[in-house]
Order: structure tokens, then sequence, then C-alpha cells
């Protein structure tokens, strides 16, 4: 997306984020703060780095030329592609992916820095020295003792690294290179080492040729689109497929780019980089190493995987089979292994792998927001939080902006005489005028989703009391929304134009790793193939912000 | 957004100015290196604390009375200086918010922490050590740290063995690497710089500032291998790479221990060891108890919150072995110990976490030489609310600085804090 205008955006962002709360006259005191705990009432995750919502900026504009560093991720990726999907590579700490918006695929924050170059150094000899110890015989199709070998081998290896092509230039620099060693081995272990720290391995590079039919504008060249394509998608380097593409032209309209877009997400590896868009949006990343203090103690390491698993399957079955968020809220089925089914009482499941399975009446909620990957997530170590629930609805399905608790206020809430539940306790915040300014836009949305504890699990009471899971989504454009239970909640989120253009503005920022544009024409584009999740993914890639740069 | 504004390294600012000291060294010719060997060694903790818990009551600037939360520091009382009620002025009143080491809130421009600030102004001072600036530790899964540079933050190296790897870089005894392998990787270098202006020349000047770090970055090691770094006639023997640790707490001791190292070789005179994470820092050390999470569990969940009264202790423990660390080298030019030529510095992102506000604490050690002023039965101050940002700048004044145009709020206190210097 590099259509931001990006000197201004974060000005703009700023600017903004006061808006919807003095349009609404709230009086959420510390709006300019910065990050703070996404639960006030009790404490949570401090939601530092960039943990709230997106903000629109104006991306009417082709973004310039720019660089992408890899990801972490896409790092190790790429090595065991260059190796020939050989896994025993070594790993490294070498690259640090900074968390924004709750991803970690932000293009303007992942530079490299000070002693990066020094970790990059060291973990560049470290696997050199690996390969050719290891794997010299099967990266060296040629006869070593062939000079002419030396130059195949560049040529061979550093496509590979570089995802195209080497120019003859390059390839003159690292055969000479090359030769400064006695042995083979040497030369092999100089141009390995070397290769892995140039800057044509750590970045991807989007900056085209000029383009005959759009003048003042830049067209991806081939490579570059093929390795946009396949990070974007599957977070590792193009494929034998896709290169073969782009080598033979196949590339070149935005129906090429849709079609390979189509095979590749019916790719596992593209499974995976869903499951990290769906994990980052709904901030459920850090379930596994989340504190919990569970009494049951059912809430095993083996529990927490399986909840992730399920919002995973489901966020992918529905990419692939074009579904859309209104299906991600609502739909009657779900994915469950025999550890999650135990988990949720409803059996019928065996083994490890996942398996559709319709939910049956009067069980779990539907839908996303009924997974235990969620209500587990957005809740407190020991119970669970109408505020972070709250939050969750505000920031990530419509995209609203949820200021941290202001300074000196204890969030710790207090233990009213007389409560009992969880809700008896939260409505502290409604007594508080300080409280409920804020609170009233999470804290009323979150009680809807009291029949599920903070592990979890459906419950009928709350030591002995019926659980009362009416609330109301406050300040909406068409006034209160009145809410029981969570499948009121997803209802509504369902059937909202701005729950589709809060999921454009996510997928987009994690596309592009740019602050998220609401680019109407993709919304346009998705909305002509019924707004499925697949259609915003491909009208993304169809938008010329993928394929284009501006001329510099 | 809940973000300080990420795009300020790109106004107004050149790339010297992101630059690490090496960037206006090699433009200089290298000043004589000022005859104290001042070390700064901050150690930064996360999540605050209970500030009520850690008042050591009945102390003064002759006596401390310790608490039981810091009772564990009684080793290092002769040396101690424990520092109450400093004001962040709004900057620090938040998990992982901006002001604790740079002195300037989310609104602000340009953050800098104060150990780079530190690192720029040896470097201007003419002092030349292989690494300007060591930062280390934090949370492997959230690389989100409070150092700061142009107003960007900075990542610490999580990994003990990539730090490791770092600091020694294939050194061999005495710190020498060998001829051929300096060799081997300054032909890499001169092909990687030689790519990166090329892709430089494709890019407009926004993106350009982005592959300016890298070529800084490049810079920083070409000096390194090319033995610019001096070493004060250190001889060291790289220790092995470390293992254990493996928990983020326990890998930051193991990191406390590797920066020691580079002090004694001489390899860096600033380092900044980050103790967990504002989020996800999972704790599990018997001495503290049950396992759980420092910020939810320990800091929000408990009540009392025996579990982080027990985390401190264990803290202070930590403290007080690195400081015995450092008393037990002999400095490298000879004079005194490590530890009476370091600076410790004890801070946090935050005043009281359980309430969130910005009334800080500090605790310093060591001495820089002599700067900090001691009490044989350690000193107390209790500030009174002065400004935060005098206990920084009093840091850059004991490692020499004079200039502190550039650090901090402009407009807030401008003096380092007198009571601190001896």
């Amino acid at each position: 997306m590099t259509t931001t205008k990006r000197t201004s955006r974060s000005t703009r962002a700023r600017a903004l984020l006061c808006i919807p709360a003095l349009a609404l006259q709230l009086s959420c005191t510390g709006l300019l703060h910065g990050p703070g705990d996404d639960d006030a009432a009790g404490g949570d995750d401090g939601a530092g780095g960039g943990g709230g919502g997106l903000t629109p900026v104006d991306c009417t504009e082709l973004g310039p030329p720019m660089l992408r560093r890899l990801t972490a991720v896409q790092l190790r990726n790429s090595l065991v592609a260059v190796f020939q999907g050989d896994q025993s590579v070594p790993d490294g700490d070498v690259l640090v992916d900074p968390v924004v918006n709750g991803f970690r695929v932000d293009a303007t924050e992942a530079v490299i820095r000070d002693l990066d170059s020094q970790k990059l150094m060291t973990y560049a000899e470290s696997v050199a020295d690996w390969a050719v110890t290891q794997k010299l015989g099967q990266l060296v199709t040629c006869d070593q003792s062939d000079p002419a070998c030396r130059r195949q081998f560049v040529q061979d290896f550093g496509a590979r690294v570089r995802r195209q092509p080497l120019p003859d230039e390059a390839v003159d620099a690292y055969a000479a290179l090359f030769d400064q060693e006695a042995s083979f081995a040497d030369g092999a272990r100089a141009v390995i080492a070397t290769m892995l720290q140039s800057p044509y391995f750590v970045y991807r590079r989007e900056i085209g040729e000029p383009d005959p039919d759009r003048p003042g504008e830049n067209r991806l060249t081939p490579y570059e689109l093929a390795s946009n394509l396949s990070y974007m998608l599957t977070d590792r380097p193009p494929d034998d497929q896709l290169m073969t593409a782009a080598r033979e032209g196949r590339l070149s309209t935005t129906d090429d780019l849709a079609r390979e877009a189509e095979r590749l997400l019916a790719t596992p590896e593209s499974a995976e980089t869903l499951s990290r868009f769906v994990r980052g949006w709904l901030k459920t990343d850090d379930l596994e190493t989340r504190a919990k203090d569970d009494p049951t103690n059912q809430l095993t390491p083996e529990v927490r995987t399986a909840m992730l698993g399920e919002t995973d399957a489901l966020f992918v079955d529905l990419v692939r089979s074009g579904g859309g968020v209104k299906e991600l809220l609502t739909a009657p089925y779900t994915f469950l292994n025999q550890t999650l089914a135990a988990y949720y009482q409803l059996g019928g499941v065996g083994g490890d792998g996942f398996q559709r399975v319709d939910i049956p009446a009067g069980t779990r909620a539907l839908g996303v927001l009924g997974h235990g990957s969620v209500l587990t997530r957005h809740a407190l170590s020991d119970s669970s939080s109408p505020v972070q629930r709250g939050k969750l609805v505000r920031e990530r399905f419509l995209c609203e902006e949820m200021p941290p608790p202001p300074p000196n206020v204890n969030p710790m809430l207090g233990d009213p005489n007389g409560a009992v539940t969880t809700r008896q306790r939260y409505e502290q915040h409604t007594t508080d005028p300080a409280c409920f300014s804020c609170h009233r836009r999470m804290d009323l949305i979150g009680f809807a989703f009291e029949h599920f504890d903070g592990f979890g699990r459906y419950r009928d009471q709350e030591g002995g009391v019926a659980i009362d899971s009416t609330g109301k989504m406050v300040d909406r454009p068409e006034g209160d929304v009145p809410l029981d239970g969570v499948a009121s909640v997803a209802s509504y989120l369902a059937d909202s134009q701005e729950v589709q253009t809060c999921l454009v503005r996510y997928m987009s920022y994690y596309s592009y790793g740019l602050d998220g544009c609401n680019q109407q024409e993709i919304l346009d584009d998705a909305a002509a193939s019924g707004s499925t999740i697949k259609s915003v993914v491909l009208g993304i890639i169809r938008a010329p912000q993928f394929s284009h740069r501006a001329a510099r | 957004m809940p973000m300080i504004n990420r795009r300020d390294f790109a106004k107004g600012l050149g790339a010297a100015a992101l630059a690490t000291p090496f960037f206006s060294l090699l433009k200089k010719a290298p000043a004589q290196a000022p005859a104290r060997q001042a070390k700064y060694f901050l150690i930064f903790f996360t999540n605050g604390t209970d500030v009520g818990a850690w008042t050591p009551t009945g102390s003064s600037e002759t006596h401390i009375q310790f608490s039981s939360m810091n009772e564990p520091l009684e080793p290092l009382r002769p040396n101690l200086v424990m520092v109450d009620h400093m004001s962040s002025s709004g900057t620090a009143d938040n998990h992982a918010a901006p002001g604790g080491l740079t002195g300037l809130g989310y609104g602000g421009q340009n953050h800098i922490s104060v150990e780079q600030f530190i690192g720029d102004g040896l470097g201007n001072l003419g002092v030349q050590t292989q690494i300007p600036n060591l930062i280390l530790g934090g949370v492997e899964s959230q690389q989100q740290s409070t150092f700061f540079r142009g107003g960007q933050r900075l990542s610490p190296i999580f990994s003990p063995q990539s730090a490791y790897q770092t600091i020694f870089a294939g050194a061999g005894p005495g710190g020498t690497l060998p001829p051929e392998l300096v060799r081997r990787r300054q032909s890499a270098i001169d092909l990687v710089r030689g790519e990166l202006k090329q892709l430089s020349d494709a890019l407009g000047t926004e993106e350009r500032q982005k592959l300016e770090l890298h070529t800084d970055s490049i810079r920083q090691l070409e000096e390194r291998l090319s033995g610019g770094g001096g070493s004060s006639g250190a001889t060291c023997q790289p220790p092995a790479s470390p293992t254990g640790g493996g928990q983020p707490l326990l890998d930051s001791v193991l990191h406390l221990d590797l920066a020691v190292t580079a002090f004694s070789c001489d390899i860096t005179r600033v380092a900044a060891v980050q103790f967990g994470n504002h989020q996800s820092t999972q704790v599990s050390i018997a001495e503290v108890g049950d396992p759980g999470d420092w910020h939810n569990s320990f800091v929000h969940g408990d009540n009392p919150r025996t579990r982080l009264l027990n985390l401190e202790r264990w803290l202070c423990e930590q403290f007080v072995a690195t400081a015995d660390k450092l008393k037990a080298i002999p400095s490298p030019d000879g004079n005194g110990t490590l530890f009476d030529q370091t600076l410790i510095m004890w801070a946090r992102d935050m005043g009281d976490a359980v309430v969130h506000n910005g009334d800080l604490r500090f605790v310093f050690s060591g001495g820089a030489g002599g700067f900090l002023k001691s009490s044989p039965d350690g000193r107390y101050i209790d500030a009174g609310g002065a400004a935060h940002q005098q206990v920084l700048l009093s840091c850059c004044q004991a490692m020499g600085l004079t200039d502190f145009n550039g650090f901090g709020d402009a407009n807030g206190a401008r003096t380092p804090f007198a009571p601190l210097a001896a």
C-alpha cells in the first residue's frame, strides 16, 4: 500500500484519535497517553506497541518505490527455501519484528540498524558453515574441479537467495569473491555467507520499472510481483511455479495475479499466513503463554493450542469456501479435535486433527465470538472480562479507538458489598462517572458475553446467581442497540457494513505493512464478489497499490 | 493509534542524527580519550512497582531502613543511593510509556533514551569502543522496549547466545580476530555496501533513510573489524557461550553477566539490560512462588501482592550479584575495580504499576570514578517530586557529558540532580 501520504500519516492518526470521543462528548481522559491496559478493571496486557485500532488515512495515491525487510518468520522460511526445503538449517535470533497493531508486519518499523549487521554476519557465517559441512554435495550440481562450476554455483544459489536471476555484474562480483579462496568449499562458504547478508536477500524489493501504459508510474517487475504475492500469502519466497510464471511473462495482468493468488490460497503454507492474520486481528496470538489460573486445571496447553487451531481452521475454511464476515460471526459449524470437543463438553470427535462439526443448539455460541480462543484470551487470569471483550468488539470489529485508562486510576475493582458475579463487580464502573464515560462503550457489550467464563467455558450461573447476559451497544449510528448474549452481538456485527470496512482495513494493513487504508475500491471490488474474505484478499491484490509505485 | 509518531525519524532529521556514534566518529580525528574509564550500566525493570511497598520508610540521607521489598540490597548499603518520589511529569505513567528513559511522553518527538544519548556523547568525546551501545534482554515474543533512538523503539538482543556471538564475534584469546576471518568479513562488507548503494539509488528520500540505518550498521561492523574499537589495554578472555536461561528473566541474568564481561574487555562503555516486558512476561522462579505473568498476575492479579514482593526481592539479588561481579574484576586500566568505574542505575518504565502513575523510583550504585555521593550506612533521597529527567541528566554528567542538548524535554528541568553527585 504504500499509497498513504506517509509523511503526514501519524500526525493525522493522532488527530483522528480524539474525534469519536469528542464527538460523543466523552470525558475519556488520557486520549493521547498511548498504550495502557486492555482492562482498566483488573489489568491485562498493557497493550503497548500500538495495540489499538487502525485509523483511516488517505491512500488515494500510489506509494513510492520501497524495500520491505523480511520478518523473522519470512527469513526462516526463505532460508529453508534457499536450502531446498531443509528444515535443519540453523536457527538464529537475528531479525526482530516490532509488534504494531497486533501484527508483526510493519514495513516502516522493521529495519536493520546498530548491531543488527553484526548479528546478521555471525548468523550468516554459521549458516554458511553448516551448508558447506552438511550440504555442499547437494548444493553443487556441477563438477567442482571445473572452473566454470564456481560461476554456475553463484548463479544457481544466488537466484534462490535473491528470488530472481542475478544480473551479470552481480555474478562477476560474487565469482570474484569465490576466487579469493583457495578451495571450492571455502569459496562456497564465502559466497553463501555474503549472499545471506545481502540486502537483496533480507529486503523484498518493490521498485519496478516505468509502465508505458501509466505515465509517471512504475510497474513492479514480474519477479517483484511474484515475491510480493508469495510473501503476502504464504510468508515464503515464490515457489517454482510462480518463478516460472514470472520468467515466462505470465504475471503481467491483474487476472494473472488473481490466478496465482487463488492457487496459493489453496496451499497449506497460506493457511499458516491466514492464521497469523486472524490471530493478530483478534489478538489471540499470545494465548498459549498467558497466565491463567484455572482452578479446575482443565485449561491445559493442549486445550489452548486447540482453541487457536479452531479459529485458524474456521477462518481458513471461510477464506477458501467463499465465506465472509457474516459467516465468520454466525457460522453454525466449527472445527474441533478431540481435546477441544471434550473441553467444550460436546464429544463426538476423535483424534488430534480438526473436523468440521455442527454446533448443537443450546451449547456454544455460534461464530468466532463463541470460540474458546477469543473468550479465553480476552479475559483475566481468573475470570471473564466484560471490559476486554467489549474493547475487542470496538477496536477489532468496528475499528474504533479506545483510550487507555488515565493515570492515577486504580484499575483494581473493589469488592462491592454483596457482589457475587463478575457482572456485579464490573457494574461498579457504571456508578462512577469518571469510569463510566468510557467503560459504557465496552462493559455493556462485554456483559453479553457473560455466559462464558474466563476460560471459554459455558456457564448458566456464577456463584449460584443466574447469568444476566443483557447489555447494549451504545453510541451506534442508530442509537443504543440492545443485546442479550453473544449471538446478539454477532448478529448485529454480521450485518454491519462497518465491520466489513474494518476487516478490509486490517487485511490491508496486514498485506501491505503500512497503516490501513479504507480503500473504497477494494470494498467495491469485494462487494461485487459477495463480500467474501477471499474477495477482499483478491481486491487488495488487484488494486494498483499492489502492482504499481509512483515513479521517483 | 496509541504509539508515538513513528515517522518522527523522517522529519527534520538527517540520517546522521539517527546513526550511532560511529557515524560521527569516522569523520573526526579521535580525541584523546578521557583519562577516566567511566561505564554506564542501565538495568531496566518493566512493570513499575508497588511504590508503597518499595519506599524504605524511616530512611535518610545517611541511613537506609530497607523495606521488606528491597532488603536484599543490604550488602550494597555503603554504595547504594535510593531515590524516591521523582515525577515523570506525565511521561512515564503507564506500562511501556516512553518517558522513563527519554523524559518525553507520547506527544514528544525524536525520543532518545539515556543510554543512547550517553553512547553518542562518549563518541563525540572521542571514546571509541567496539560496541558503542549494547542493549540486551526483553521478551522474545514482545520485542518492544523502552529504548529509543530517533523516535523509534529499539529492539534489544533477546537471546543470550546471540548476544554472546555479537559481543565476541569470533574473537579468540585476547579479544583478537584471526586475520583470515577479518579479510573474509571485509570482502563481504565491501560487496554488501555496494549493493546497498545500488538499491538506495532506486529509492526516494524517505525509503533511503531505512538503508542509511543499515549502511551505518555496516560501518559499525567495519570499524570494529579494522580494530578501531579501542581496548584500552584490556586483555580479556572471551567466556564460553552462555547456557541455561530458558525464560526471559533468567536470560536477562545471563545478559547481566555478558554485559559485565563486555565491560571487562572494554568492548563497550554503555550497556543496558531490560528485564521482562510490560506484557507476556511469564515468570517461573521457585523463590518467587507459583508461576505467573508479571503484569497480569503479580501486579494486577494478586492481593496481597506477595509474588510481586518476592519477585522484587529476587531482582534485588540479581542487582547485588552483578555489583559483586563488577567488584571482583580489576578495571581494564588497572585503576580500581570495574565497580568503581561503573555507574549502575536501576530504572523502570513507570512508577506505581498498580494504579498507573509516574511517581518514579531509582536505585544507583557503583561510582563512575567517584561521581556518586555515598554514605557508609546508605543514602536515601526523597526527591519530593523533582523531575526524573534530572537523574537521567546526572547519568550523562557522570559519564563526562556536559552538553545535554537533544536529550529529553527541552522545556523541562535541564540540570542534573545535584544530590546524587559527590
